[in-house]
C-alpha cells in the first residue's frame, strides 16, 4: 500500500470532479440538446411568415369544435340520445350534469370551443401586430380570423351557462355576445377592405345570431339583410385524420347516439321531410334502438356553419306576415317540398318559423339554444324515466361551467 | 493486506485467489510426515452444496476454495491436530478441529449455517464495486433471488418482490396472466409524475415503463410491465435502494427508489447443469361462489328473479372462467476456467389464464462472461434477451366476458329478451364466445446488454467503466376482425385495428473511480467520484384501420379507413458526483457526497441540480467496551440524502402540434402550455436504524425508521381551458412528507438434526401528509367524479365523498321530506342521514332533494401498512416445506363493480332494500354517497410449497448431483372485508389512472398449483 497524505487524495478525487463539473457546465450543454420533431415552440409562430399556418390553425381549430358542439348540443338539446354502455357520457343525456363531472370527450365542446376562440383571438393580434409587407392579404386573414372568434363566442354562449374568456371572470351569455359582436365588426371592416365576400357574408350572419340570441331581433335582422342569397360557408371535413372527421357522422356510425323519437317520421303536408330523414332503426347495441340520419352520410361529409337560410328565418321572424311565410315557402321549396304554408295568424306564424328552424337546421348547432331562446319544451320531460328506470331526465337547457375552469381560473 | 479487504468485492475475491495460490505454491516446502484432508461444504438448512467457501488452516497458512460441486481437497497437510476454518460471505463462519495422520486422507463433511447479519456483503450503490453492507449508512434490502425461485412458484421478477422486500408494496391491476403491477417503494411522494422505481440490470438503466400493452381505451386493467421481462431463474440477487438517503449517487429520477437487478454470473470449476421443469395450472378458484348473483323483477310476474352466470353457463355446456394450463423450462449451465468463466442459460415460458383469450409465452436466453484479462483488469459481459406474444383477455373499461357475467341480468336470459333480440343468454352486453373474437396481445423483443470493465490501476486507486444498451420493441395491436358474431350484437361493427409500435433505446455510460488511502493504521480515506450519461429515446407508432370489407381481412391496410401516427421523445441525464468516506478500524464509517445532475427535461431557465449525501455507520458490537448478554452483532446507522425526479419529456416547453388544416392543409393548434422553470422535484430524507444478530446468532432484527420530504413537488396544475391550451401545466409548488418504519424479524426456533425451522417477518409503515399544495389553493382534485382528491393536511390520494350513515326504507313514499323510489322495489328510500363532517350528523338533503351534506375523507388509496410473514421446515433430510403470508392494511379502494351493479340495478339490496338501507341508496346514488368505498386490507396466503430432494445415493447413480420434486401454490386464500371481487385489483392498472385506485371489472389474482423437477448435473 502507498501511503499518499489525505490531503493529496482528497484533492484527486475533488479534481476528477471538477473537471467533470466544469464538462457540464462550460463546454458540454449540447450533449444534453434533445430533437422534438413533432411539437412546434410558440416562437416559430411569432414569424409573418407563418401567417397562413396560423390561419388554417384558427380554422382548424374551429372545425374541430363545431362538429363536437352539435353532437353535444345534440345530445343535451331534443335531437340526440345517447346510445351507449359508457357511463361516463349519460350525465348530459340524463340532462344531469354537474360542474365537477369528467365530460365524455365526444361531448366536450368547452375545452375546444375556448382553444378555438383563443387560436382566432391571438391570431387576430399577431395580425393586427404586422404590416401589409410581411404578410400577404394581411386584411383578409384578419378578417377571417375575427370571424372564426365571433361565432366561437356565440357558440360558447349558446351552449354554456356561464364562461370565462382569458382567465378573466365569470361571465354570462350576453356579455359573451357582445364580445362576438366586437369580433364580427372588425371582421366586417376588414372583409370589405379585402374584397372577401364570404368572410363578410359570415360576420354578417354571426352579427344576426348573436342579435337574435340578444333579442335585439329588429337589429338582428338588419344584419341579416346584408346576407348575399346562397351564401354557405361549412366546416370542411375528411377522413385525412380523426381529428378532421364529421364527428356527428362518427358518432352515429359508432352506434353510439340516436335520433331522438320527435325527430323521426317528420312530414310536411303528408311527404317526409328530407330536411330530417332519418333511416329506420338499425340496431340496440346497448339496448337504446338506434335511428340514424343520412343528412350526414360520411367521415367526410361537411356541416353548414352558416347560410342564407338562417338569415332568411331571422328576417322572417323580424319582419312577421306573410313575408314570413313567403320565405318558409321559398326555404321548403329550395328542398322540393310545396310551399303550401298559408297563415296570417301572427302567433301560428312565428310558431311555423321556430319548427322550420328546427328542422332546417336539423342537427347544426342551432336546436340547443333555441329550446332557451323560444323556451322549448324539453323531450322527454324532466322528471321522467330514464333507459327504463335507470335514471331520471333533468331540466338542463346549457351546460355548467366546467370545474376545471373555475378551480383554475383566478379570477373566479 | 487489510486494504486489500477493504475494496471492492471482486477485488476481495482477486486477493483471497492470490493469497490461495501463493499457499499451494508454499505447500511442496512443508511436505513431510503429511495426510490429506477432503470433504464438501454444505448449507446446514437446505443441504444445498455451496462452491466458494473458503476453507483455511490458519496457523499452516494452508487454504483452498470448495468447487462447484461444493467440494475441497487440502493436500500435503502436516501430520497432527489442525483447526480448519469455514468462511463465505453470506454464513456464519465455521471452525472444527481435524486429525491428520501420515499418508492418509482424512474425510470431513461440514455445513454452514446462514449467518444473521451479513456485514460483509457487497451491495450495490452506485459507485464502484459497490459497498460493504457494513459501511452503509442505510438499509439496503436483498432478495436471494435463487433461493426464492427454488422455494416458490415465482412467474415473473414481481412476484418475486412481492412480501420479500418490505417497504415495496406491489400493487397488481389483473390477475390476467402477463400483466404487471405498479410498485410503491416507501409509499407515493409525487402526487403528478410517476412513482414507480427505477431499475437497473447488471449496472445499465433500464426501461422500467409499468403499463404498456394494448390500451383499448387508452387506459385497462391488465397493463404489462416491463420489469417482467427478466427471467427469475437468471436473477442472482435483487438489491432495493428505497430512497433519496441510499439514492443520492442516483441523482435525478431516483426518488422512487432503485431496484439493482444483478444477474447469475460463471464461476470457476467445471459445467453445471441446471435444468428446472415446471407444470400446473391457473384457476379462477371458487369461482362460482366469487360469482355476483344479479337481481331483476320481472314486469311480467311481479316476480324477482336471479342469476349466476357462471352456474348457468356451466349448466348449459358452456362454461367460463375455466383454468389454463401452465409450463416453464429453463435450462443453465455455469462453469469455467480460472481465467474466464461463463453462465448461459435458456427458458420457455408459457402460460395460459382463465379465459382462452389470455395466454402469455416468453422465450428467452442469457449470456455472461466475466474475463479476468489480468490479475489486475477484468472484463465482465453480461446479455439478456427475451421475446414472446402476451394475449390479453378484454377487462376493466373494455368490457369482456368480465362485464358480461358481473353485471349480468336475469332482464337479458334469451326467454326475456324482446322478439328478434339476439341471444344474449344473461350476459350484460356480448356472449363469451363474442368477446372472444376481439385479439389484443402484445409482441415483445428485448435486448440488455453491457461491458463492464474493473481496472486495478494500483492497489489504491481502482477504475470501473460501464456502458450498456437496453433495446425494447413492443408491437401492441389490437384486432377485431369483421365478425358475424359481433355482427349479431352490434350491426355497426366492420371490425377495426389499432397497432402500437413503441421502440425504446436506454443507453447507460458509467464511469467511476476509487482511490482508497491509509491515513494512519487505523483510519482509511475512500475517495470515489465518476461521471453518468444516460439517453433515454422512444419511438412510438401507430396504425388505425376500421372497417372491414369482409371477414379474414387483418391488415390495417385492408380497412376501409385508415390513419397513422408517429412520435419520438428523448431525454439525456448527465451527472457527475464526488463520495468521500473515512473508514475507522473497519467498524466506525462516516461518508459524504454529492451528485450534480442536469437534464434535457428541465426548463431552460433551470440549471443543473445538486444533491448531498451523509451517512454514518458503527459497528458497535465489534468495539471493545461491548459486551452485551445475547447481542452477537449490533450495527448501528444513520443517512441523509436528497435525489429528484425530472418531469416529463417536454413539461417544460409552451408549445404547438402540427395538425391537419382545412382542405387538408397544413394547419397548428395549442399543445402545452409549459413551464420555463421547471425543475425536478426533490426528496430529502433522513432515515437511522440498527441491524443485530441475538441469540447466538438464532435471531435477527433490522429497524429503520424514515422520514423523507419531497420538495418543490411537481404540480399538475388543470389550465383553465379559457387560455386556450388547456391540458395541464407542471409546476414546482409542493412539499409532502412521507414517513414510517421498517421492521424485519427473522429467527431459528427449531434447529435439530432433521428438523430446521427459519421464520421471518416483516413489518413496513408508510404515512403521508401533503403540506404545502402552493400559494393558491389547498386541494387538487385528482378525479372529481371518484372523490379522489389531494388535500393539504391530509394523505395523499385521499377519498373524499359524502358519508352516508343511516337511511329508512318504507312501503309507501312518506308524506314530508325527501324521498326517493328504489329501481328494484316497491319501496322508498328517506330520511337520509349523513356524516356533517365535524363529528356528527345531518340530513343528507333538504326537503326539495337538493343534497346538503359535506364531503368527508373515508380513506386513502395507498397501503399504511404492509408486510409478510414466511417459514422455511427443512425435515427428514430431503424434505422442505415453505409458505408466506403477505398483507397490505389501511387502505381504502373504490369497488366500482358493485357500483355499477348498482347503476344496473342488480343488486340484491335494490330488490330487497329493507336488509340492507344503506347499500341500496348507495347503489341508488351510485355518483353521491361513500357507500362503495371500501377497506381493502388484506392479509393473502401467497406461496405455499413442500419440496422434496431426491436422496443423493440414488442422485448419484444417474450422474447427477442434485435432483428434487416440489408441489407449490400461490394465492390460495384471501382474508379480507372487501366487498369486491378482490382488494388488490385495480381498473387503472399500473399507474395509467395516477392515484386512483378502483376496482371494476377485473379478473381477480389466478390460484395457481405447480409442480416442478429440478435437476443438477
Amino acid at each position: 500500500m502507498h501511503n499518499i497524505d489525505c490531503y493529496s487524495a482528497s484533492c484527486s478525487g475533488l479534481l476528477a470532479f471538477v473537471v467533470v463539473l466544469g464538462m457540464l457546465i462550460a463546454g458540454c450543454d449540447g450533449i444534453l440538446d434533445v430533437d422534438r420533431p413533432t411539437i412546434i415552440a410558440e416562437e416559430e409562430l411569432d414569424d409573418p411568415q407563418n401567417a397562413e399556418l396560423i390561419v388554417n390553425g384558427l380554422i382548424s381549430d374551429f372545425e374541430n369544435a363545431f362538429d363536437t358542439y352539435i353532437v353535444m348540443g345534440g345530445v343535451l338539446g331534443n335531437e340526440l340520445k345517447d346510445g351507449t354502455f359508457t357511463a361516463a357520457r349519460w350525465p348530459i343525456d340524463q340532462r344531469t350534469i354537474q360542474s365537477q363531472d369528467d365530460v365524455h370527450p365526444a361531448y366536450d365542446a368547452y375545452n375546444p370551443l375556448q382553444t378555438a376562440r383563443w387560436s382566432a383571438d391571438e391570431a387576430v393580434e399577431k395580425l393586427q401586430g404586422w404590416s401589409d409587407d410581411e404578410v400577404d392579404e394581411r386584411r383578409d386573414k384578419l378578417a377571417t380570423a375575427a370571424a372564426y372568434s365571433g361565432y366561437s363566442h356565440v357558440l360558447l354562449g349558446e351552449g354554456y351557462c356561464s364562461m370565462a374568456i382569458d382567465l378573466g371572470p365569470e361571465i354570462d351569455r350576453e356579455e359573451v355576445w357582445e364580445r362576438a359582436l366586437d369580433r364580427f365588426a372588425l371582421a366586417i371592416t376588414e372583409a370589405e377592405a379585402a374584397g372577401n365576400a364570404d368572410m363578410r357574408n359570415m360576420a354578417y350572419l354571426g352579427q344576426a345570431r348573436a342579435l337574435h340570441n340578444l333579442d335585439r331581433i329588429d337589429e338582428a335582422a338588419t344584419a341579416a339583410a346584408e346576407v348575399e342569397e346562397d351564401f354557405e360557408i361549412v366546416m370542411t371535413a375528411s377522413d385525412a385524420s380523426e381529428r378532421r372527421q364529421n364527428s356527428v357522422f362518427v358518432q352515429m356510425d359508432a352506434l353510439n347516439v340516436t335520433i331522438s323519437e320527435i325527430y323521426r317520421d317528420l312530414e310536411v303536408e303528408g311527404e317526409p321531410d328530407p330536411r330530417v330523414n332519418v333511416t329506420d332503426e338499425e340496431a340496440a347495441p346497448a339496448g337504446v334502438p338506434i335511428f340514424t340520419t343520412d343528412k350526414y352520410d360520411s367521415f367526410g361529409a361537411s356541416i353548414p356553419i352558416a347560410r342564407w337560410a338562417e338569415a332568411q328565418l331571422i328576417i322572417a321572424e323580424a319582419e312577421g306576415g306573410q313575408e314570413a311565410v313567403d320565405i318558409i315557402n321559398d326555404l321548403r321549396q329550395a328542398h322540393g317540398l310545396e310551399g303550401t304554408f298559408e297563415s296570417s295568424d301572427e302567433a301560428e306564424i312565428q310558431e311555423q318559423i321556430i319548427e322550420e328552424r328546427q328542422r332546417e337546421f336539423f342537427l347544426e348547432s342551432h336546436a340547443l339554444y333555441d329550446l332557451t331562446h323560444y323556451d322549448l319544451s324539453l323531450f322527454p320531460e324532466p322528471g321522467s324515466s330514464w333507459r327504463d328506470g335507470e335514471g331520471t331526465y333533468g331540466n338542463q337547457r346549457c351546460m355548467p361551467l366546467p370545474d376545471v375552469e373555475r378551480d383554475n381560473n383566478p379570477n373566479i | 493486506m487489510a486494504d486489500c479487504y477493504q475494496s471492492a468485492n471482486q477485488a476481495d475475491m482477486l486477493c483471497r485467489s492470490i493469497l490461495v495460490a501463493a499457499l499451494l505454491l508454499l505447500l511442496p516446502a512443508l511436505s513431510y510426515g503429511q495426510g490429506t484432508i477432503e470433504g464438501t461444504v454444505a448449507d446446514e438448512g437446505t443441504g444445498e452444496v455451496l462452491p466458494g467457501v473458503t476453507v483455511a488452516i490458519s496457523d499452516l497458512n494452508m487454504g483452498t476454495v470448495t468447487d462447484a460441486e461444493g467440494a475441497f481437497r487440502i493436500t500435503d497437510v502436516p501430520a497432527g491436530t489442525h483447526v480448519v476454518e469455514l468462511s463465505m460471505v453470506g454464513y456464519a463462519a465455521e471452525s472444527v478441529e481435524v486429525e491428520v495422520e501420515d499418508g492418509e486422507t482424512t474425510r470431513i463433511d461440514l455445513g454452514l449455517r446462514d449467518e444473521m447479519l451479513e456485514l460483509d456483503e457487497v451491495v450495490v450503490t452506485g459507485t464502484a464495486g459497490g459497498m460493504q453492507r457494513r459501511a452503509l449508512g442505510n438499509t439496503v434490502t436483498s432478495i436471494d433471488a435463487s433461493e426464492a425461485v427454488e422455494n416458490a412458484p415465482i412467474p415473473d421478477v414481481q412476484s418475486l418482490m412481492q412480501g420479500r422486500a418490505e417497504g415495496a408494496a406491489i400493487m397488481p391491476g389483473s390477475g390476467q396472466v402477463g400483466s404487471g403491477s405498479q410498485i410503491r417503494i416507501r409509499g407515493a411522494s409525487s402526487l403528478s409524475l410517476s412513482n414507480e422505481p427505477l431499475v437497473y440490470v447488471d449496472g445499465v438503466r433500464v426501461d422500467n415503463a409499468q403499463a404498456t400493452g394494448p390500451a383499448v381505451q387508452g387506459f385497462g386493467s391488465s397493463v404489462i410491465s416491463r420489469l417482467n421481462d427478466f427471467a427469475p431463474e437468471d436473477i442472482e440477487s435483487i438489491e432495493i435502494l428505497k430512497g433519496p438517503a441510499a439514492a443520492t449517487l442516483y441523482g435525478t429520477e431516483a426518488n422512487n427508489g432503485v431496484i439493482n437487478i444483478i444477474t447469475k454470473r460463471g464461476q470457476e470449476g467445471a459445467p453445471q447443469f441446471n435444468f428446472t421443469a415446471r407444470g400446473g395450472t391457473n384457476f379462477f378458484r371458487n369461482k362460482e361462489s366469487r360469482m355476483f348473483t344479479n337481481y331483476w323483477r320481472n314486469p311480467d310476474t311481479g316476480n324477482v328473479e336471479s342469476l349466476n352466470l357462471v352456474r348457468s353457463e356451466r349448466e348449459r355446456g358452456t362454461p367460463i372462467f375455466e383454468p389454463g394450463l401452465l409450463q416453464n423450462y429453463n435450462l443453465s449451465v455455469r462453469g469455467g476456467a480460472e481465467r474466464i468463466q461463463y453462465f448461459v442459460s435458456g427458458n420457455v415460458r408459457n402460460e395460459e389464464g382463465v379465459e382462452p383469450t389470455n395466454e402469455v409465452t416468453r422465450y428467452g436466453g442469457r449470456l455472461n462472461l466475466t474475463l479476468d484479462a489480468t490479475d489486475n483488469l477484468e472484463v465482465t459481459t453480461n446479455l439478456g434477451y427475451t421475446t414472446g406474444r402476451t394475449d390479453l383477455a378484454r377487462e376493466g373499461g373494455t368490457g369482456g366476458v368480465t362485464w358480461g357475467s358481473y353485471f349480468s341480468t336475469p332482464a337479458h336470459l334469451n326467454e326475456n329478451l324482446p322478439e328478434g333480440a339476439p341471444p344474449r343468454r344473461g350476459y350484460r352486453s356480448f356472449t363469451s364466445d363474442a368477446y372472444y373474437e376481439y385479439d389484443d396481445y402484445q409482441d415483445l423483443t428485448r435486448i440488455t446488454g453491457s461491458v463492464e470493465v474493473n481496472w486495478l490501476w494500483t492497489d489504491y486507486f481502482s477504475h470501473r467503466l460501464s456502458l450498456g444498451i437496453d433495446e425494447v420493441r413492443e408491437d401492441n395491436q389490437t384486432l377485431l376482425e369483421n365478425s358475424p358474431i359481433i355482427q349479431e350484437f352490434d350491426p355497426g361493427s366492420e371490425g377495426s385495428k389499432f397497432v402500437s409500435q413503441r421502440n425504446t433505446v436506454s443507453q447507460t455510460i458509467d464511469y467511476s473511480n476509487t482511490l482508497t488511502v491509509d491515513l494512519t493504521s487505523d483510519l482509511t480515506s475512500q475517495t470515489r467520484s465518476g461521471l453518468q450519461y444516460y439517453r433515454d429515446y422512444t419511438e412510438s407508432m401507430g396504425a388505425t384501420g376500421e372497417d372491414f370489407a369482409v371477414p379474414g381481412l387483418r391488415a390495417v391496410d385492408a380497412a376501409a379507413r385508415t390513419e397513422g401516427s408517429e412520435n419520438f421523445f428523448e431525454e439525456r441525464t448527465l451527472g457527475v458526483f464526488v463520495q468521500h468516506q473515512f473508514n475507522y478500524q473497519d467498524r466506525l464509517f462516516l461518508t459524504t457526497g454529492v451528485r450534480a445532475d442536469d437534464n434535457s427535461a428541465f426548463g431552460r431557465d433551470f440549471d443543473f441540480v445538486l444533491y448531498p449525501n451523509v451517512n454514518t455507520a458503527w459497528v458497535i458490537s465489534e468495539e471493545d467496551f461491548f459486551d452485551v448478554p445475547q447481542v452477537d452483532n449490533l450495527r448501528l446507522r444513520a443517512s441523509y440524502g436528497h435525489t429528484g425526479q425530472q418531469p416529463g419529456f417536454f413539461d417544460a416547453v409552451r408549445s404547438f402540434s402540427p395538425v391537419t388544416g382545412p382542405g387538408d392543409t397544413p394547419a397548428v393548434t395549442p399543445s402545452a402550455v409549459g413551464n420555463p422553470d421547471l425543475g425536478p422535484e426533490r426528496g430529502v430524507e433522513w432515515e437511522g436504524g440498527f441491524e443485530g444478530a441475538f441469540l447466538g446468532d438464532r435471531l435477527s432484527a433490522e429497524f429503520t425508521g424514515y422520514t423523507r420530504t419531497t420538495r418543490d413537488a411537481i404540480l399538475v396544475r388543470n389550465v383553465s381551458p379559457s387560455t386556450g391550451f388547456g391540458g395541464v401545466q407542471f409546476v414546482n409548488v409542493g412539499e409532502i412528507d412521507n414517513w414510517g418504519i421498517e421492521l424485519s424479524l427473522g429467527g431459528t426456533p427449531v434447529q435439530t438434526d432433521n428438523w430446521n425451522l427459519d421464520l421471518s417477518a416483516s413489518l413496513a409503515t408508510n404515512n403521508s401528509e401533503i403540506v404545502d399544495l402552493g400559494e393558491d389553493r389547498d386541494v387538487i382534485v385528482e378525479s372529481s367524479a371518484f372523490g379522489m382528491e389531494h388535500r393539504e393536511g391530509e394523505p395523499i390520494a385521499g377519498w373524499y365523498k359524502p358519508e352516508l350513515i343511516d337511511v329508512q326504507v318504507s312501503q309507501e313514499e312518506p308524506n314530508e321530506g325527501f324521498s326517493w323510489p328504489v329501481s328494484g322495489a316497491d319501496a322508498f328510500l328517506h330520511d337520509f342521514v349523513c356524516a356533517d363532517g365535524d363529528g356528527g350528523t345531518m340530513s343528507c338533503f333538504d326537503n326539495e332533494g337538493s343534497f346538503m351534506a359535506p364531503d368527508v375523507f373515508i380513506g386513502e388509496a395507498y397501503p399504511r401498512f404492509e408486510g409478510s410473514f414466511s417459514a422455511t421446515l427443512n425435515f427428514l433430510d430431503n424434505f422442505r416445506f415453505y409458505t408466506m403470508i403477505d398483507y397490505q392494511a389501511g387502505h381504502h379502494k373504490w369497488d366500482y363493480t358493485n357500483q355499477v351493479r348498482g347503476l344496473f340495478n342488480v343488486t340484491r339490496e335494490q330488490h330487497f332494500p329493507e336488509e340492507n338501507p344503506v347499500r341500496a341508496a348507495g347503489s341508488e346514488f351510485f355518483r353521491t354517497f361513500d357507500v362503495h368505498i371500501d377497506d381493502a386490507s388484506f392479509a393473502r396466503l401467497r406461496e405455499i410449497s413442500l419440496a422434496y430432494d431426491i436422496p443423493h445415493g440414488f442422485v448419484d447413480g444417474m450422474g447427477m448431483n442434485r435432483a428434487s420434486v416440489s408441489v407449490a401454490a400461490r394465492n390460495l386464500y384471501t382474508w379480507t372485508s372487501f366487498d369486491g371481487m378482490d382488494p388488490e385489483t385495480n381498473f387503472l392498472g399500473g399507474g395509467r389512472g395516477g392515484h386512483t385506485q378502483i376496482a371494476q371489472n377485473e379478473i381477480p389474482p389466478l390460484t395457481q398449483v405447480v409442480v416442478t423437477v429440478n435437476l443438477r448435473f
